[in-house]
């Protein structure tokens, strides 16, 4: 009996999207359009995230010695640092490991520099701290540099700062726009469900006098809605898909080492996401009219 | 069968009062005529029966359903134990006849099996099984009114409500479709029909309900129709 009674609901719901077509057109390009554009800020903000959350994997603090102290001054601070607050590792890099490591990033053509800089090497011994809690960093940069015989301090802090409050931005933005996207859609599609109730008005009055119950009624219509909604949404995941595929090798390539995320890792978000939230309008949208028009 | 209690219906909107103080029992099987000037309340009666507006006072029960304590989700089942029949036929343009009256059945949840069995029944007892593949446009009057009689009867309900069945048909096509109302009535379902047609109801000498201005006048074994036309 409700396999039966299914098989008829969806087939009464796809009956009303073809029999009134236009406007089933107009409600799924709505649901693409807000979906789509909703989307892009999804995306944005993931990424954003994703880069704060590389960023502040990177969040150390570089702690500089004078360039004439004796290795064993060096290490004397280095335990003093290993032993402050919110400090993970205090890691020694020697003036000479990061001559070897800035002859390593740079072109051959400029072996002169080299030269000259293994005559006289300006580099500096230097502890890099690793933290326990990166929101903690100025308060450990301040610390380290309150210690006799560090020379320079510092740490990215402020950089974070700002990726997080762009972050906390975009996750507003995307959730009023997502609010205001989905009302404009929800109200689309209840008035195609509204028309589609209107051209079946002699049918449904039919059904309330043979005995149909008012859910029997209200099925069609709701999974007519859901149909639209999820028929916006899986076009919304193609177009955001396909557009995100196509320009993120070109985005990745002004990032440097910070990695943007893969199409694959946001397909999941993305397709169940979508999904859900278009069937979820389609039915808000079906669920308005039918309260408002359909009085069975 | 069906009962009514000193039941008063007054429109809240227009102020009208339909029925005042109308009280009368139908018993299984009979068949009743429900007469009176237009406007006197014969279809407020009927809207009441199938619960499509509810009393402001007086009790109704029908098929044993309490119409004053039924829940408003429960008026479906209410509805399953009544075939309705309207002057206008109220048939869908776009199903077939043989769907117009399996969708009676569909509608109630009725499997496919039962559907294949009783809407060519059905259609049989009315006289249109060879028409079970046309379109109700290419079907006179008539015919309409037989598919439309035919999808009340095909849930078998023990009552049947036809408001002015003949209202749209030629003299000799009313005369048919009155006299398969009878012959339905002899199987067992109890008849009301609301009609003004006053050859019919003097003819044929059944129980005659007469209502003028919302107040039972007249309730007679043998009646007649009562008014001039």
């Amino acid at each position: 009996m409700i396999f039966r009674n299914i098989k008829y609901f969806v087939t009464q719901g796809v009956k009303g999207l073809v029999s009134n077509s236009l406007m089933t057109l107009a409600s799924i390009g709505i649901v693409v359009a807000s979906l789509v554009l909703f989307g892009v800020f999804v995306l944005f903000g993931l990424n954003i995230n994703s880069v704060g959350t590389q960023i502040k994997d990177q969040c150390e603090i570089n702690v500089y010695m004078p360039n004439d102290m004796s290795r064993d001054d060096v290490r004397a601070i280095g335990s003093q640092l290993g032993e402050l607050e919110f400090v993970k590792e205090a890691q020694l890099y020697t003036k000479e490991e990061r001559l070897q490591n800035y002859k390593e990033g740079i072109r051959q053509d400029q072996a002169a520099v080299i030269t000259t800089l293994e005559t006289d090497n300006p580099l500096r011994d230097a502890y890099v701290l690793s933290l326990t809690d990166v929101r903690q960093a100025n308060q450990v940069a301040e610390q380290a540099a309150k210690i006799k015989g560090v020379e320079e301090v510092t740490n990215r802090q402020d950089l974070i700062k700002t990726i997080l409050s762009i972050t906390n931005t975009i996750k507003h933005v995307s959730i009023w726009l997502l609010v205001i996207l989905a009302a404009i859609a929800v109200f689309i599609i209840s008035n195609t469900i509204k028309l589609g109730m209107f051209s079946r008005r002699k049918e449904i009055n039919i059904m309330k006098f043979v005995g149909a119950t008012d859910w029997f009624i209200r099925w069609p219509f709701i999974i007519e809605g859901m149909i639209l909604g999820a028929l916006g949404a899986g076009i919304a995941v193609i177009v955001v898909m396909a557009g995100y595929g196509s320009v993120l090798p070109s985005v990745q390539g002004f990032m440097g080492n910070i990695k943007l995320l893969e199409t694959a890792e946001i397909s999941d978000i993305i397709v169940i996401g979508f999904l859900l939230m278009g069937t979820a309008i389609g039915m808000a949208g079906s669920a308005m009219s039918i309260r408002k028009h359909l009085h069975v | 069968m069906i009962e009514f209690k000193n039941v008063s219906k007054t429109y809240e909107d227009t102020g009208v009062q339909a029925l005042n103080d109308v009280s009368f029992f139908i018993d299984k099987g009979e068949f009743v005529f429900l007469v009176g000037p237009s406007g006197a309340g014969k279809s407020t009666l009927t809207k009441l029966l199938i619960k499509e507006e509810t009393p402001n006072s007086g009790e109704i029960t029908i098929n044993g359903f309490d119409l004053n304590s039924l829940p408003k989700n429960k008026t479906p089942y209410l509805r399953r134990s009544i075939g309705m029949v309207f002057q206008d036929f109220r048939l869908l343009p776009n199903k077939t006849v043989y769907e117009n009256v399996a969708f009676a059945m569909q509608v109630i949840g009725a499997s496919r099996s039962e559907i294949r069995r009783n809407v060519p029944n059905v259609l049989s007892l009315v006289g249109l099984a060879h028409k079970a593949r046309m379109k109700p446009s290419q079907l006179s009057g008539g015919e309409q009114q037989r598919v439309s009689l035919a999808r009340a009867l095909v849930n078998k309900p023990p009552v049947i409500i036809a408001d002015e069945p003949t209202g749209n048909l030629d003299p000799d096509t009313a005369n048919e479709i009155m006299q398969l109302l009878v012959e339905i009535n002899k199987r067992g379902t109890t008849m009301i029909v609301a009609t003004h047609a006053k050859n019919f109801v003097d003819e044929m000498h059944r129980r005659v309900l007469a209502i003028e201005n919302g107040v039972l006048v007249r309730d007679e074994e043998e009646g007649t129709y009562g008014y001039d036309i």
